[in-house]
């Protein structure tokens, strides 16, 4: 963090002792977890360090600390559903698996389906399950049409719009 | 309202990549040639044109776990679908 400013420092570190402690036992009331709690609180501050422009001007720094804070909970929940559907079905493959998946391998994985799932959140419900029976399930394109009952042109459009979506909300997919 | 160049380029490359996969084998060749004289014929083209490749990759890649199978990625994304 060369690149930060004196003044948008001081800013952060008042901020931070002035308000984590107290951030830290919010947390902790919402996640019944202290690691959790302390983790989350780290990541908050960090979110707002990277954000920058975010603390001038800030009349209620609790309150925007909480804003920011309740956002990260939620994606931490969504985070666990999508890693707990994973693995549960991933389970359901073991025996049929020539060997353990590792775990930076499903990391990975349910890393880029966060981001794709955020991607595609945006879009149309066929859109969606064009873009996914196309490039995921490997349907051919007709029959993607035949599915979702539209024309195959329709089904081209929605891939052509589910592409520039996730390239959009994902530009570091698509580097 | 005038739309930033890349933007174009995307659209395009989009287009051609969704060509590339068409059900028809004579379309599919036909993307093939026009989609690599398109890359060769920009440099934006062809960063834009490999960035969605890169996409699709890791798209491609969140099956690896299951060896291949999409179940799995398939049951994570309804999980959190919105409705």
């Amino acid at each position: 963090m060369s690149t930060i400013q004196p003044s948008l420092q001081q800013q952060v570190q008042s901020l931070y002792s002035d308000h984590h402690g107290w951030l830290v036992g919010w947390l902790r009331k919402k996640l019944s977890c202290p690691h959790g709690a302390a983790d989350l609180a780290q990541d908050t501050f960090l979110r707002i360090i990277t954000s920058r422009d975010a603390l001038f001007g800030m009349r209620e720094p609790r309150a925007y600390l909480t804003t920011i804070a309740k956002r990260l909970l939620l994606d931490r929940a969504r985070r666990q559903v999508l890693e707990r559907a994973y693995l549960a079905e991933l389970a359901l493959l073991a025996d049929s698996l020539p060997g353990a998946p590792s775990p930076d391998e499903v990391l990975m994985a349910v890393q880029a389906l966060e981001q794709i799932a955020g991607a595609l959140a945006g879009l149309c419900v066929k859109a969606r399950d064009a873009f996914l029976l196309h490039y995921l399930e490997e349907l051919p394109q007709a029959a993607v049409a035949a599915q979702l009952n539209v024309s195959t042109r329709m089904v081209q459009k929605y891939l052509v719009q589910a592409l520039l979506a996730c390239r959009h909300a994902c530009p570091g997919m698509a580097a | 309202m005038m739309r930033a160049r890349p933007d174009i380029v995307a659209e395009q490359a989009a287009h051609w990549i969704v060509q590339l996969s068409a059900d028809d084998p004579a379309e599919r060749e036909q993307a093939r040639a026009g989609y690599a004289a398109w890359k060769a014929a920009d440099p934006l083209h062809a960063t834009t044109a490999a960035g969605m490749e890169n996409l699709l990759g890791q798209l491609h890649a969140v099956r690896e776990p299951a060896g291949g199978d999409h179940r799995p990625a398939r049951a994570a994304l309804a999980a959190i679908a919105p409705q």
